[in-house]
């Protein structure tokens, strides 16, 4: 496995409310590739958010190891993740979370300044240039709430890449999406995994999402139950749908 | 860090017109900036020319009074209005001297306050001499031609005739409304025959006798009815005008060097001594001036102006004889168009003025009427009787020339600084009782030598002033024998000639007792005052007797036994500890105020305690006191010192409210703030921002809010407070005159005042920032993935 980015072994993760332990990720395993493309699927409450929030830092394993970028995480302090998030992971948002009062040029320039590594001059270019790669650099001096839901995704994404991350997590970064803006999105980020060779990890309910993933890893009731080529899982979720409802059949 | 900052302040400014909440919250910095710069303008300039009226008028910057006194010293007088009870300084000569020999002090004044009776103008008595001459140049047989001296006469005449009548109707209304139980019937019945026909008809038949009469029963009745009573304030009258140099002479002259005499304040002097209507007619003229309108009725104060000017005519009648009541009618017949109506009714009607004809009848009053009228009761250069109730209780008098009216510039108009008149230390001791001391040495040696011939002052004073009980001359005369005797003897009473003429040198001004005394400084700063009290007080401190380590004892006991009020057993407590250390080091002990504080506290605790108790608490202070208290001007000045101290507490007051309705209000804006940003912040701890660059998020945005609103907001009073500096805060009642120490407050913007109340604002905030940070840096990073647009 020394080519793995990402690399998950026997985690359990358990919510505890109140006296009750609700049992979120019940022993997942899993190797990512550097520079893959990997769609997460599985059906609401199957624990797709909870693995990308281990994978992302933002939330520690009640048993088993992550690694992420070769680092133990729960070896790491609550400084050294966030230290680590800054530089080594890029986050897209289902609801894009951008910072309302800023520009959209200051919300990718964000994680560049807290960075600290870069003179502005350095910061402008490779803001602009990625705003001219995700589309919006006609737009860097509009507010976000002046753009429509695509376009602010969009300005997530090149957020999201600003720092040259080696992962880019996404969380039904579609969600809040019209189906043609969300391929178009997803587009735009295998274009960027193609081109950067950056791993990206994207959960969503949708196949047509998944089926531009290399693979699709499928959970249900907080383990995984397959990794699979996109066709076969496209194929798999179009007859579990058609199963349950009459929706879907496009 | 440079570029964190960047975002920091991007944000800050981003979010500062970002809400509503920060609107309110800015709104609250602001103008509570605004008010703190305004305010702290305000009192401080208030604070200071309170003390500049205070200390430049009367009280110097510091004041020594004697520390045997049974109250504390106030020198505009104790709430009541009467005097506190001061025990006398002795040897004020010696006493000056010392103090002069501090570096810092700059001049020692002697003063003491008190209060007198003035008899009123002496219309009556000088028409009665007049008449008097007139008889006596007719008997003598150097009169005038007899037509011309029958009319001289019958207006003198007539003219008392109408004082006694009026008088005699005054009488019978005291009567009627028994607010007078104590009308002696023998002055009563003078008055019935005076005001009789017959007593008019007999008059030329034995005139001496029925001027007798008039001078030894009515007159005293005429004057005591209109007793004024003065306040003054007795000091070395040279040293007093060279010290407050803000005192000026309008009218009249400063009492030459070492002479008695009196100067009267202005205010005093138009409000009290001028005829009335006339001071009324004035007044009305100054409302008018100041836009007020005469035909107003609801301006209440010019109404009753004019209903009295109309009804109270009496002291002009009063002034006018015979033949000036004619002229003064016939002028008034003109003027209102009439041919009927006695003065009276005439003046009644003249003064019922209207917008239309006041200017008119404003002119006519000073061109016509007053010629012939006394407008003032004392004319400066007029000799004055003061009588007033020595400290033993008998009644002192003396007589003293009024030199002139002064006024202090810039007070003119505030009857606080016009409430005293100025008199001579000589005159004052005399009024007050006191005889220098060696002179009251002399004069109990001399009592014990010569029992036989023992009068005491008191008796003395009675037969010189009472009545003329029986009048034989030989009675009289050996009386005002034995007077001369004791009074040449010890120099205690000289003619009041005798006393206009003498020049009295510096030595016999400072060499005797004084009350209290004014020191005004080189340096007069808050901190030089306070370093040249201690130094006095040092000084002073060699006249404290001995510590006594038995009264210590005792003290000590009453303390351990925890028996005594709080208050007190803190004040004691205090002063035993400072009489301790001076039993150790004799240069050290409790300070005069600690004092003051322990016999204050003493005073007032001693109807609740034991005697014993009173007794070795009354020791201990005692053993510690020195001869002398010095006390600070503020403290000097009583009710009025403690304004200032009102005015501290109402700063303090107002920074401390501000401080806490900003606490709270900038707490729950920010509060409310970081908990609307949730979001935000989950999103920036996800990206990679760590703890503290939310934490300095939170404080930036605030300390920006702060510096921004509450910059703003103490540049906006900085505004208001030049503005009020040019234009000034007019002194809209008299009363005001000496807290702005002029005629409008002109408040002075300090650069301090500004500093502080920005350094407030931000220093609320930071505290106001505590909530919301606990509450910041408890966002988890996760949280930006739980949120939904
Ligand atoms: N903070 C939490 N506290 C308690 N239980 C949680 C929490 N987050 C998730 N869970 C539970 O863990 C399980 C997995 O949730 P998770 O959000 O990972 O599912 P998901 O696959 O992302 O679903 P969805 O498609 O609805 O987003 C669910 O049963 C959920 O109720
Ligand atoms: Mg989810």
């Amino acid at each position: 496995m020394p080519n793995s980015i990402v690399s998950i072994r026997d985690v359990v993760k358990e919510y505890s409310l109140g006296k009750v332990v609700v049992p979120a990720l019940r022993g997942v395993s899993l190797e990512v590739e550097r520079g893959e493309f990997i769609s997460i699927a599985g059906p609401s409450g199957s624990g797709k958010t909870t693995l990308l929030n281990l994978i992302g830092c933002v939330d520690t394993a009640t048993r088993g190891t992550v690694e992420v970028a070769g680092k133990n995480t729960s070896a790491l302090s609550e400084r050294q993740l966030t230290q680590l998030r800054l530089d080594t992971l890029g986050f897209i948002f289902q609801s894009f979370n951008l910072v309302a009062v800023l520009t959209v040029f200051q919300n990718v320039e964000l994680p560049l300044l807290l960075q600290n590594k870069l003179g502005s001059g350095e910061r402008k270019k490779r803001v602009m240039e990625l705003l001219t790669a995700v589309g919006i650099d006609t737009h860097a001096q509009h507010r976000p709430s002046e753009l429509s839901g695509g376009q602010r995704q969009r300005v997530a994404i090149a957020r999201a890449l600003v720092t040259e991350p080696q992962i880019v997590l996404a969380d039904e970064p579609t969600a809040n999406l019209d189906s043609a803006t969300g391929e178009a999105i997803i587009d735009l980020m295998k274009d960027l995994n193609q081109k950067k060779g950056i791993t990206f990890i994207f959960s969503t309910h949708d196949h047509r999402v998944m089926k531009h993933a290399d693979s699709v890893v499928r959970l249900a009731d907080g383990k995984i139950i397959g990794k699979e080529s996109a066709d076969a899982a496209v194929q798999a979720a179009l007859t579990s749908a058609a199963g349950r409802s009459p929706v879907g059949a496009h | 860090m440079i570029s964190k900052l960047v975002v920091l302040l991007r944000i800050a400014f981003a979010n500062l017109f970002g809400s509503f909440l920060n609107f309110f919250v800015g709104a609250v910095l602001f103008f509570g900036a605004a008010l703190l710069v305004v305010g702290g303008a305000l009192f401080g300039t208030l604070d200071r020319s309170l003390s500049k009226s205070v200390v430049g008028s009367i009280t110097g910057h510091l004041q020594i009074y004697s520390a045997r006194s049974k109250e504390k010293l106030e020198v505009y007088g104790k709430f009541d209005g009467s005097d506190p009870n001061l025990a006398p300084m002795e040897n004020f000569g010696e006493l000056k001297e010392k103090l002069l020999k501090v570096s810092n002090v700059k001049s020692v004044v002697p003063e003491g306050t008190s209060g007198a009776m003035v008899g009123s103008g002496n219309t009556i008595d000088l028409t009665l001499e007049k008449l008097r001459s007139l008889y006596r140049a007719q008997k003598d047989g150097k009169g005038l031609p007899a037509a011309d001296f029958k009319t001289q006469a019958d207006s003198l005449k007539d003219h008392v005739k109408n004082m006694v009548t009026l008088l005699a109707k005054d009488m019978e209304k005291v009567t009627e409304l028994g607010t007078k139980d104590s009308i002696e019937p023998e002055e009563k019945a003078a008055l019935a025959t005076t005001s009789a026909p017959d007593f008019w008809a007999s008059f030329d038949a034995d005139p001496f006798g029925h001027l007798e009469l008039l001078e030894n029963r009515i007159a005293p009745q005429v004057a005591d009815a209109d007793l004024l009573f003065i306040r003054y304030l007795g000091t070395d009258l040279d040293a007093y005008q060279e010290t407050f140099d803000r005192l000026q002479v309008v009218e009249g002259e400063k009492v030459p060097k070492g002479r008695r005499g009196i100067l009267l304040p202005r205010f005093f002097y138009e409000e009290s001594m001028k005829l009335k209507n006339a001071r009324r007619l004035d007044k009305i003229k100054d409302a008018r001036a100041a836009g007020r309108k005469l035909s107003d009725e609801s301006d209440k104060e010019l109404q009753r102006f004019q209903r009295e000017n109309q009804a109270q005519t009496r002291e002009i009648v009063l002034q006018l004889d015979g033949l000036k009541t004619k002229t003064a009618v016939e002028k008034l017949r003109t003027l209102l168009g009439r041919t009927d109506g006695d003065l009276a009714a005439l003046l009644g009607e003249f003064f019922k003025t209207t917008e239309q004809n006041f200017d008119e009848r404003y002119k006519f009053f000073y061109a016509e009427l007053a010629p012939m009228l006394s407008l003032y009761r004392v004319k400066v250069g007029d000799t004055m009787t003061l009588k007033s109730f020595g400290r033993s209780g008998s009644l002192e008098a003396t007589s003293v020339k009024l030199y002139g009216i002064f006024e202090f510039n810039g007070l003119e108009k505030s009857p606080l600084a016009g409430a005293a008149a100025l008199i001579d230390m000589v005159s004052f001791r005399e009024l007050y009782g006191f005889l220098t001391s060696d002179k009251a040495a002399e004069l109990k040696a001399m009592k014990e030598q010569t029992k036989a011939r023992q009068i005491d002052r008191q008796n003395a004073e009675a037969d010189l002033f009472g009545g003329a009980g029986d009048d034989s001359a030989a009675v009289v005369e050996a009386k005002e024998e034995k007077i001369a005797e004791i009074t040449s003897a010890h120099g205690l009473r000289e003619s009041a000639a005798e006393k206009q003429a003498r020049v009295y040198t510096q030595a016999e001004i400072d060499d005797g007792v004084v009350m209290h005394a004014a020191i005004t400084l080189k340096d007069g700063t808050p901190q030089a005052i306070a370093a040249t009290q201690a130094e006095l007080e040092k000084l002073f401190a060699a006249t404290k007797p001995r510590p006594d380590a038995a009264v210590q004892g005792a003290v000590q006991k009453l303390v351990d036994e925890k028996k005594l009020p709080f208050a007190l057993a803190q004040a004691t407590r205090t002063v035993l500890e400072g009489e301790k250390q001076r039993t150790a080091d004799p240069a050290t002990g409790a300070t005069d105020a600690q004092l003051i504080a322990l016999k204050e506290a003493l005073q007032g605790e001693r109807a609740r305690l034991d005697g014993k108790v009173y007794e070795a608490l009354d020791k201990l202070l005692d053993s510690a006191r020195p001869q002398v208290w010095v006390v600070t001007w503020n403290s000097a000045a009583g009710g009025l010192g403690q304004f200032i101290d009102v005015f501290r507490l109402i700063l303090g007051a107002m920074v401390f409210g501000f401080a806490l309705v900003a606490l709270i209000v900038v707490t729950i804006g920010v509060t409310i703030a970081t908990l609307q940003r949730t979001a935000t912040i989950g999103t920036l701890r996800a990206i990679g921002a760590q703890r503290e660059f939310v934490v300095s998020m939170v404080i930036v945005e605030t300390l920006v809010l702060a510096l921004v609103f509450g910059g703003l907001g103490a540049l906006c009073g900085a505004g208001v407070v030049m503005w009020l500096h040019t234009s000034g805060i007019p002194a809209f009642r008299d009363e005001l005159y000496f807290f702005f120490s002029g005629p409008s407050l002109k408040p002075d913007l300090d650069l301090a005042g500004l500093v502080f109340s920005i350094v407030t604002t931000l220093g609320v905030s930071v505290l106001a920032v505590l909530v919301p940070i606990f509450l910041a840096i408890r966002v988890a990073p996760v949280t930006a993935m739980q949120t939904s647009e």
